[in-house]
């Protein structure tokens, strides 16, 4: 186990490094000078040479990149206009992402799971059918419009949620749970629905096992041969999936946040690209890499906890 | 060959998952013929305009025609999601065959690979939209990026477990040579896989697309596309409901229909990979 971590570990250090490469890179993407492009066309000789000299674009590019990590390790990323480091703007916003990301997550253990198992338990029934159909339909919805829907819903027509903002968990409970109802609600439908069409094919697959054959043979109770003996093997490829999900909802949150007003850290990456704050963009972009690669990390040592075959991959 | 036929067009979620994109498409490229009024230039007289037998989906702030809006629309939407597809496919293809076929490469590409998806794949697209300047090129550019390592996993995965078949020992043993190999033996192989996984990626890139549109930084007006119709009317939703629902729905519609379509290609071409989803 000890040596499958370190693997796992030393896997961890690489994308990261790739990560930050890329988003070092990404700025070089740029057609023409780079300042220039981040200052605008009405920016004066003064406002370019000062960016010029914040981003370091006058040294050669290997050089360049040796500073962003310096910057990057010390936490002195700083923001192109917020005159911060774009760690402490992060974590300042966080709470907010993290609560919407969470109640995304809530949303589609809720709907997703016994969905996608009352689907495979009745397989073939209509309940199955209309499960799946939801499943399919869930994926193909786009969230912001989703959001836009629920909004005119309960805040516009039964005026029961508010249509935006946040309240911290801290300042007030209600309202933190009645801010971020909708926003999760239209964030975790889609992975929900991924959910459900994962956990039924996969506990299809379970139970057409020897085992669970041997089970009924045995006289067990049908409730029991799930719980005790199909849903814990399923469960193992399950909780991967949900790694993958967290990753896909902190990506969703960059939309969803928009949609429903609230400061988070999706909110700040759009602003930071709409006036290219490329240093802001980049701590962004790997600071979420990192979250993202932690949670699959977890997983996977969790992962390879229930299923020691793993290990030895 | 014809077995595979006839499960295809027996197929219910193909048949109509297909007829769904078909629809849209023809709409999309009829778009002049079909939409009742022109989709941009302005006609203030018939300004927010709830839905009626004139408009069937009502006008927005500037007096156009939301119809013929969404209609046109599908034609940007559908011609991302259909480029990136196909560049996805062919990105994917080249890079998942030598990850695949040469051992010595598959562990650089496959750990670069897992950084790419490391990034959430809408702030990667953003982020690259948003230095390179919004167009629909850069739109398509930004998916490809974001979406090859999708692409290209899928087809090394197939290439792993195809390269250990018999028939590519034999042919190895009589002489054959690699890039014979790779095109004749493997890649033929590996195309139901192909088919089922650039489906599901050209639902995503009308997905993102719309996305990306909404967040300001798609294919710029006035040209519409779905999402940027989405986004315009966000500020009159509260009076004008009815201008950023009929695109949603459009947008909803195609991606099942495309999504349907992958589904039962899925089930036919690729019946093994229906355990993880996808």
């Amino acid at each position: 186990m000890l040596a499958y971590t370190f693997r796992r570990l030393i896997w961890m250090m690489w994308v990261l490094t790739i990560v930050s490469i890329l988003s070092f890179l990404l700025v070089h993407l740029a057609p023409g000078d780079v300042a220039r492009v981040i200052g605008g066309i009405k920016a004066s000789e003064e406002t370019i040479q000062k960016i010029r000299e914040q981003l370091e674009l006058d040294k050669p590019i290997p050089l360049q990149f040796i500073y962003f990590l310096k910057k990057l390790f010390t936490g002195e990323l700083q923001s192109l206009y917020a005159r911060r480091s774009v760690f402490e703007i992060i974590l300042y916003k966080l709470p907010v992402t993290a609560s919407v990301a969470l109640g995304g997550l809530v949303v589609a253990l809720l709907i997703g799971f016994p969905l996608g198992l009352i689907a495979a338990v009745k397989q073939g029934s209509w309940v199955d059918r209309i499960g799946v159909m939801t499943a399919t339909l869930g994926v193909s919805i786009p969230t912001f419009w989703l959001g836009m829907n629920l909004i005119l819903l309960f805040a516009v027509q039964l005026k029961w949620l508010p249509s935006g903002g946040f309240v911290r968990i801290t300042e007030d409970f209600g309202g933190w749970i009645r801010s971020i109802i909708m926003p999760s609600f239209s964030l975790g439908f889609v992975q929900a629905a991924l959910l459900a069409r994962m956990t039924r094919s996969c506990l299809l697959e379970v139970l057409k096992e020897d085992y669970i054959t041997t089970a009924r043979a045995k006289g067990l109770r049908e409730s029991f041969v799930l719980l005790r003996h199909a849903l814990r093997n399923a469960m193992i490829t399950i909780v991967t999936v949900v790694g993958l999900i967290f990753g896909l909802l902190l990506g969703g949150a960059v939309v969803t946040e928009q949609v429903f007003t609230l400061p988070g850290v999706g909110r700040m990456v759009v602003e930071a690209v709409s006036r290219r704050d490329y240093p802001t963009v980049q701590g962004v972009i790997i600071f979420i890499a990192f979250a993202y690669a932690a949670v699959n990390l977890i997983v996977d040592l969790l992962y390879a906890f229930l299923d020691p075959r793993i290990r030895y991959d | 060959m014809k077995l595979t036929k006839n499960l295809i067009f027996r197929n219910r979620s193909i048949q109509i998952g297909g007829a769904i994109t078909l629809f849209m498409i023809l709409l999309a490229l009829f778009a002049p013929l079909i939409a009742p009024y022109p989709p941009i230039g302005m006609n203030i007289p018939s300004m927010l305009k709830s839905p009626s037998a004139d408009h069937l989906f009502g006008t927005d702030e500037f007096g156009r025609d939301v119809l013929s809006r969404v209609i046109f629309g599908a034609r940007i939407s559908l011609r991302v999601g259909l480029s990136v597809a196909i560049t996805t496919g062919i990105l994917g293809i080249g890079v998942g065959l030598f990850a695949g076929y040469f051992r010595r490469l598959d562990n650089p590409i496959m750990r670069f690979l897992d950084a790419m998806m490391a990034i959430p794949s809408l702030l990667l697209a953003l982020a690259i939209v948003s230095i390179v300047g919004p167009s629909e090129g850069t739109a398509v550019a930004a998916l490809t990026i974001t979406y090859t390592p999708r692409t290209a996993r899928v087809i090394r995965g197939a290439v792993l477990s195809i390269k250990e078949q018999y028939y590519v020992e034999s042919a190895t043993a009589l002489g054959a040579g690699t890039l014979r190999i790779m095109i004749q033996h493997i890649l033929v192989n590996c195309i139901g896989p192909v088919i089922v996984q650039q489906s599901f990626i050209f639902a995503y890139a009308v997905l993102a697309e719309a996305m990306l549109s909404f967040l300001g930084v798609g294919p710029p007006p006035p040209a519409p596309s779905w999402g940027n119709i989405i986004s315009e009317a966000r500020g009159s939703m509260r009076i004008a409901p009815w201008i950023m629902f009929f695109p949603g729905i459009a947008i909803s519609i195609t991606v099942l229909g495309i999504n349907m379509l992958g589904d039962g290609l899925r089930d036919v071409l690729d019946p093994k990979s229906r355990v993880q989803g996808r």
